[in-house]
Order: C-alpha cells, then sequence, then structure tokens
C-alpha cells in the first residue's frame, strides 16, 4: 500500500540481528488465584506475516501479550524482541514493538492529542513525525474531530483507534494487538486490516489475538491457537485444513458439513477443528504437534 | 420466587453496602485478620468518636437545663438536630446517587416499572440516613433515660420516630431534584454531579463544623444555652413546631398518653412512607428519562489546525510528561481532587471556622498560650500543622493504586520503573509544598509567630514531609490496591489512605507530647527531629528507589 507509517529502518533491523518475536517455553501462574495461565509455551513470530492468536475467552491470550510486553514477567522462559532479551534489556526491547491493549479506556481524563503526545514523548517521537503520523491515521479512522475530547466521552470503538494510533505513532517494527477488532465499525475494522496487511508488507511483524476463528481465517497468514494455557495448534491455514482432512478421515471427529470441498463446507469445518481442539484442551494430538 | 422490585432492592442495597465478610478459613490468613481487625477498630473508633461527641453534648445541655426543670428541651435539640442533619445528608446523598446513573440504566433495558427503580434508589438512601437518625436519637434517649428513668414507652417511640425522621427529606430531596435534573442537561453529567455534590458536601460538613463548635461554646454557658432554646436562637423551636416530622416526634415523646403517643408515631411513620411512595410514583418516569440521558463527560469536536498542532504536539522530557500525566489524571477526577489536592484548602478552612465559631474562647485559649508559643510550641504547632497537610493530600499513598490497570500498559512502554516512581513522588511533593505554605506560614502569621521560628517551622515541616509522602509512596508500591471499579475506593476507600492519615495524626501528636515532655532546650527539638525526619527520609529513599522498581515489575491488577 506504500503507507509512509510503516517506514521504519528495515536496514537498521537487519544489522541488529533476528527480526522477529521468539517466545521460549514461558510459564506464568498467578500468584493471587493460582490459576496457571500460561503453561510452557513457544511460539516463533516471523516478520514479514500476519500472526493471529486464537484461543476462547480465558485462555491465555492476553496474559501471553502481557509477558511478551513486558508488563508482567513469567515465571520461566524468555521473550525475545528483535533479537532482544525483554528480560536483560527491556527498555531497547520495549522500543521494538507497538501494542494495542485490550483495554481501551486506561486514561479516561485526559484527552486524545494528549494521550498520543504522552506516547509519543515516551518513544522520543520528533514533533514533525508525531504531527505526520497523527494526521494521517485520524484522517483514516475518522477520528480527526475527536483528538480534543476527553477520552471518558469516547465509545469503545473511538478508544480503540486511538489505541491504534497511539502504537503506531513511533513506527515499530513489530505491532502486537489484542483483541483489536473488538468494538470497531466496519469501516474502521476494514481500514485495521488493511493497516496490518501494509505493515507485514512492509516486512513488520504484526501478532494479533482473537476469539473468532473467521476474522483470523481472513486475514491471518499464520496461526497459533491456545486453550487452557497450551498451545494446541501452530502454523498456517493450509496447515489447518490438512489437520481437518486428516482428521475427518481418520477419525470422522471434524463433522463435514456441506459439499465435500465447498467453501462454506471448509469455513464451517475450520471453525469445527478450532471449537474440537479447544474442546480438547490439553490433550494435544499427536498430528498438531507435528505440524 | 423474589419479585423482582425485591431483587432489584437487594441489588441496590449490595452495591452500596459491598460488605465482604471473610470466611473462617480466609481468617486463618494473619493478613486477612489483621485486616479485618483494623476494620472493625476503625468503625468502632468513628461510631465512638461520633456518639461521644453528641453524648457529650446531650449530657452538657441536659446539665445545664436540669436546674431549671427544663431538660426535656434536650430532646427537642435532639429530634431537632437528627432532622435537619438527615434532611442535609438525605439531599447531599441523593444528589450524589446521580453519578451512578450510566451504570444505573442498564435497568432500563429490563422489565422494570419506573417508579421501582426511582423506590429501590430511595431505599438506598434511606438506608444510609436511617442509622444516623437513630444514632442521635438513641443517645439522647440514652443519656435522658439514665437520668431521669422515663417510662419504657418513651424508648420505643423515641426509636420508632427515628426510623421515620429521614423519610419525608427523602420524599422532599427527590421531588426537589428530579425535575431539576430533568431540567438542566447540564447537572446530567457524572463531573457536574460529583463537584456540585462534593462542594455541597464539604460546604455541609463545614456548616455541621461551625453548628457543633457553636454549640460546644455555648453548652458551658447556661444564658447562651437558654437564648439558643428558649430564645429561639438558631430557630430550634420553629424547627420542632413547623417541621411535621419534628413535631410529630415531639408529641410522641412529650405524651404521656400511650394511645396519643401512638397515633403521633403512626402518622410520622404514615406520613413519611406515603410521601416517599408518591414522590417515586410521580417522579419514576422524569428518573428513568434521566437515567436514560446521562452524559458521562463532554465530547469536544474540532480539529487540531495545522499551526495549533506545532504547539500542541510539542515533544517534551518523557520526566515532564510523566509528572503532567499523574497531575492530569488526578486533578481532573473530581473523586481524587475533591478528597485529596483541595484538602490543603478545606483544612485551613475548617481550623477558620472553629476559630470564628468559638471565638472568645480561642482568643482566651490563644493568650494563655502565648508563653508557650515563646518556646519550642512557636516552630513546633506550624510545622506539624505543615506536615499534618502536606500528607494529607493522599498523593503519594494512592499513587500505584489509582493507575490500577493501566499499570499493565505502563510498564509495556519503554519506561524505566524509577521514572514512573519519581514523577509520583514529584506530583505528591509539589501539592506537598502547598500543604507546607498553607500550614506553616498561614498558621504562624495568624498566631503572630516570629519570622524565625516560622523559617525553622518550614525546615522541618520540608523534612517531615519529604519522609511522610516518600513512606506513602512506598506502602502504596509495596502494597496498593489495584482491583476496583470506582475511583473511591483506590482513594478514599484505600486502607494506605487511612494508614498514611492516621499515622501522621499519631506522629505529630506524639512528637507534641514528647515535646513537652522532655527537658530540651528550645531549638534542640528542631534539632533531633529534623535529623530524625532526614534519616527516615533517606531510609525511605533508599528503599524506594531500591526495590520500587522490583515490586512494580511484579505489580499485577
Amino acid at each position: 500500500m506504500g503507507v509512509p507509517i510503516f517506514a521504519h529502518d528495515a536496514n537498521a533491523q537487519k544489522k541488529a540481528g533476528k527480526l522477529m518475536i521468539e517466545l521460549t517455553n514461558i510459564s506464568k501462574t498467578y500468584a493471587k488465584s493460582g490459576t496457571k495461565a500460561v503453561d510452557s509455551l513457544t511460539l516463533c513470530i516471523p516478520d514479514g506475516a500476519i500472526f493471529g492468536f486464537l484461543g476462547p475467552n480465558g485462555a491465555g491470550k492476553t496474559t501471553t501479550i502481557r509477558i511478551m510486553t513486558g508488563a508482567i514477567e513469567a515465571d520461566s522462559g524468555s521473550v525475545l524482541i528483535d533479537g532482544i532479551d525483554l528480560a536483560k534489556e527491556p527498555m531497547e526491547a520495549k522500543r521494538r514493538f507497538g501494542l494495542v491493549p485490550d483495554t481501551p479506556d486506561l486514561f479516561s481524563r485526559l484527552r486524545a492529542y494528549e494521550y498520543l503526545n504522552f506516547v509519543a514523548d515516551v518513544y522520543g517521537v520528533s514533533a514533525s513525525d508525531r504531527i505526520t503520523v497523527i494526521e494521517e491515521l485520524a484522517a483514516r479512522f475518522e477520528l480527526s474531530d475527536a483528538l480534543k475530547s476527553p477520552i471518558g466521552s469516547m465509545s469503545r470503538g473511538m478508544r480503540m483507534k486511538l489505541n491504534l494510533i497511539a502504537s503506531l505513532i513511533h513506527k515499530p517494527h513489530n505491532w502486537i494487538l489484542d483483541e483489536p477488532i473488538v468494538g470497531l465499525d466496519p469501516h474502521a475494522a476494514f481500514a485495521l486490516k488493511e493497516l496490518m496487511r501494509a505493515h507485514a508488507a512492509s516486512g513488520g511483524t504484526v501478532f494479533f489475538s482473537t476469539h473468532v476463528m473467521e476474522v483470523a481465517e481472513r486475514i491471518c497468514d499464520k496461526l497459533a491457537i491456545i486453550n487452557k494455557g497450551k498451545l494446541v495448534f501452530t502454523g498456517d491455514l493450509e496447515g489447518l485444513r490438512e489437520l481437518r482432512e486428516s482428521r475427518g478421515r481418520l477419525s470422522g471427529q471434524v463433522p463435514l458439513v456441506g459439499a465435500p470441498g465447498s467453501k462454506a463446507d471448509l469455513e464451517e469445518s475450520l471453525e469445527a477443528l478450532f471449537l474440537a481442539l479447544v474442546e480438547e484442551g490439553e490433550q494435544v494430538p499427536e498430528e498438531v504437534s507435528k505440524l | 420466587m423474589r419479585s423482582p422490585f425485591i431483587s432489584l432492592l437487594s441489588l441496590s442495597l449490595k452495591s452500596v453496602f459491598a460488605i465482604h465478610l471473610p470466611t473462617k478459613k480466609e481468617l486463618a490468613s494473619p493478613k486477612v485478620l489483621l485486616k479485618t481487625f483494623g476494620w472493625i477498630v476503625l468503625a468502632v473508633v468513628l461510631l465512638a468518636d461520633f456518639g461521644f461527641m453528641f453524648a457529650m453534648m446531650d449530657i452538657g445541655m441536659h446539665d445545664a437545663l436540669a436546674p431549671f426543670g427544663m431538660q426535656s428541651l434536650m430532646l427537642m435539640y435532639a429530634t431537632v438536630t437528627a432532622s435537619v442533619l438527615v434532611f442535609l445528608f438525605a439531599f447531599i446523598t441523593s444528589l450524589s446517587f446521580f453519578s451512578s446513573a450510566p451504570n444505573e440504566a442498564l435497568f432500563l433495558t429490563m422489565p422494570f416499572k419506573p417508579s421501582w427503580l426511582l423506590a429501590a434508589r430511595m431505599a438506598t438512601v434511606y438506608a444510609i440516613e436511617a442509622p444516623i437518625a437513630f444514632l442521635v436519637m438513641s443517645i439522647a434517649a440514652g443519656v435522658y433515660g439514665i437520668k431521669n428513668g422515663p417510662p419504657f414507652d418513651f424508648y420505643m417511640w423515641m426509636l420508632l420516630n427515628a426510623l421515620a425522621l429521614p423519610l419525608v427529606p427523602l420524599a422532599v430531596s427527590y421531588a426537589a431534584l428530579v425535575p431539576l435534573v430533568s431540567a438542566s442537561r447540564w447537572l446530567r453529567r457524572k463531573n457536574t454531579i460529583l463537584y456540585v455534590g462534593g462542594f455541597i458536601g464539604l460546604a455541609l460538613a463545614l456548616g455541621f463544623n461551625w453548628y457543633l463548635q457553636t454549640m460546644m461554646a455555648r453548652i458551658e454557658d447556661p444564658v447562651l444555652l437558654r437564648k439558643l432554646l428558649i430564645d429561639n436562637e438558631l430557630n430550634f423551636a420553629d424547627i420542632a413546631n413547623w417541621w411535621p416530622p419534628a413535631w410529630l416526634t415531639m408529641t410522641a415523646i412529650g405524651n404521656s398518653s400511650m394511645p396519643a403517643a401512638f397515633a403521633a408515631t403512626l402518622t410520622n411513620l404514615a406520613l413519611g412512607t406515603a410521601l416517599a411512595a408518591a414522590a417515586a410514583t410521580l417522579f419514576g418516569r422524569s428518573y428513568t428519562k434521566i437515567l436514560a440521558n446521562f452524559g458521562e463527560l463532554a465530547a469536544v469536536k474540532g480539529k487540531i489546525g495545522k499551526s495549533q498542532a506545532q504547539a500542541v504536539f510539542a515533544p517534551r522530557p518523557v520526566f515532564i510528561s510523566l509528572v503532567q500525566r499523574e497531575l492530569h489524571l488526578m486533578n481532573r477526577e473530581p473523586m481524587y481532587f475533591l478528597n485529596g489536592p483541595f484538602v490543603i484548602v478545606l483544612l485551613p478552612v475548617i481550623l477558620a471556622i472553629s476559630l470564628i465559631a468559638q471565638g472568645q474562647q480561642i482568643q482566651q485559649a490563644l493568650q494563655q498560650l502565648r508563653p508557650l508559643l515563646d518556646g519550642q510550641a512557636g516552630y513546633l504547632i506550624p510545622a506539624g500543622i505543615g506536615v499534618f497537610l502536606a500528607s494529607s493530600t493522599s498523593i503519594a499513598c494512592t499513587a500505584f493504586s489509582r493507575d490500577a490497570k493501566a499499570i499493565y500498559f505502563l510498564k509495556s512502554l519503554p519506561l524505566e520503573p524509577r521514572d514512573i516512581i519519581a514523577a509520583k513522588l514529584v506530583h505528591a511533593l509539589l501539592f506537598a509544598a502547598l500543604g507546607i505554605v498553607f500550614g506553616v506560614v498561614g498558621v504562624g502569621l495568624l498566631l503572630g509567630i516570629r519570622l524565625v521560628d516560622i523559617a525553622v517551622a518550614l525546615v522541618l515541616a520540608v523534612l517531615g514531609a519529604v519522609a511522610l509522602n516518600i513512606c506513602g509512596l512506598v506502602i502504596d508500591t509495596f502494597w496498593p490496591r489495584l482491583s476496583w471499579e470506582n475511583p473511591m475506593s483506590a482513594l478514599k476507600r484505600n486502607p494506605n489512605t487511612i494508614i498514611v492519615i492516621l499515622g501522621t495524626m499519631g506522629l505529630v501528636a506524639g512528637l507534641g507530647a514528647l515535646s513537652a515532655t522532655l527537658p530540651f532546650s528550645k531549638y534542640s527539638f528542631a534539632l533531633l527531629y529534623g535529623t530524625v525526619f532526614l534519616a527516615a527520609g533517606i531510609g525511605f529513599g533508599v528503599l524506594l528507589f531500591r526495590k520500587g522498581s522490583a515490586f512494580l515489575r511484579q505489580m499485577e491488577p
């Protein structure tokens, strides 16, 4: 798309070494509730792709994102952002991603422009750069008229749009989004998908969580499915389709709906496979680990 | 199956009186046990404090009037006090509850009659007001009962009428407020309600303080007391004669005939219930319209122009940006502002009211204090007030609690934890400086203290305030309260606030007592306390900046 927002310094990134997000053997148990939210999770999120992170409510998606962004500490395991260890060099690692949090109503007493300015100050963005990004993205998300408003006066969708702008203000290489589609109107959802595509096309990493299989199917290049803190699938859509077919042939666990091979059949059976994987929970089938 | 109205009523009451009583299993944890014990002690202290205040006034009044055989006027005083108190509190509570309209609007989607919604809200206000009337009336009944031994039915009429007293004020409050809020778009905003309610509440508290101080000054003087009650100064007799709930109460307790007393009590209860029910029925529909049209914050339309953008988006150092964020988030939230920074203004006003209300007595007391003010008290009193004001804003001891869920986002930004902590400390110290100026310079000039002593007091207050604010921040960094839905829980209902305010009061009082006991020369105390404050400040500072970062990294709302 040639959007200037994504003109991040790819050469400098390449010189720095690996360009991806790597999570190795991450585990996290919440002290208060004793709940094991993430269990020995290992993920490699490549550059130049949109990576969907799927799972039902309470599966561990938000906890994983909070760990990979340094918001909470894992009990064990490591997180590398573009090859930089988040635990050892948190400041440097955090500069390399932009986060859209799952709760868009963080600073309701600030005005929208004050919030954007705060985030821009934190990342040390120059005046001209921040004005360019804000003007362009605010126009794209139809938020230009609301920048003077207190965040508390905005709808959930508008707050989400504001967070999307804030997350891109420093032109990050890695873009991490926690349930970004929730609350967005169709126009904004379309604009977001376009932005995600453009970001991946420019060589950046897009990692987003969702609990809706349909969303993942439409925009993901790669995906991972998590349930009860454990990874139950990782691969691409083709891999998921292969899994569907192999499981359908072997055990008939995944019901085939509609004419075999039709689009409706494929979509419904992928959804069904997602549900089946989630229901199986911790028992990861052998064929999944092979994929 | 419960009726929908009873379920609604139960939910409304639970949402206000959400007291979680720990189970036996939970009490096995020393932390829970200690916390529960602390809350019980606090509740007992608060109840005993107000109870003691009213009891002392009742006893003083009774004893002053008894020689003239007019001790029953004390009951009139109690009835009028309870009536006025519940009226004012019912009004302010009813007004404040409009701020929860956005949450209550959810009920509009359920099959509730409009009158039920208003009735459930009124019942909640009643549940808050009834104990106040009950407390005032039961203390008066107890004092009068011990000293005069009236028959049993006296107590019954006192307490039953106490339960009736809040009903009419409740009906009148909603009859006035619902049309007012319906008519005014400005009032149908959370911020407006919180500010208007907050300021009326503060005015009420100041008025009540003035009233108490005035009464205390008069009780000791039979001539003034006589003027007050018999010559109808402050319109006590008028209120007792013309306000129906008060008049019916006086009729019930002053009537020796059982049927007449019963009839008066029943009329009081029936009148209140009927008026409250009528208000709920008449204004129910308007009330639901308010719920449906309530706004949180006003949106501001309009683009940021090219030339404006250069100024608006000018980069600032990260630390300045962090401090500014703290200032905006605190001072734009009415709940935080009124109970935080505004306290610096409020407390001196309360002090001034006490001075004015007690007039001559205070002047005399100051004359007696004069020799003391030439000694160490001359700088210790202003320093103590300055230290108290500087740490009473609760800014430091709720710094992380107020951020709550935003902590996750803050931690995901490339910010050094020590910068986040330092910004919170600077924010607290900015207001502490204001408190010190008000406390030390204001009180110093008011008491006519020498400039040298004011200067010494300033140094002491700065050292003490810095130490206490760092201590408050240490407490909230190590034990923040991060799970809450209502901002009030982060500040007003935060145990850290209570610990720091009571701790500061205790420290100031303790050092005051120590200063009166130790045989040191005048400025030795300044040296001693200054050194202790400095050492404490350094100690807490080292603790905060060495361990605080680790605690912040582990914070999980």
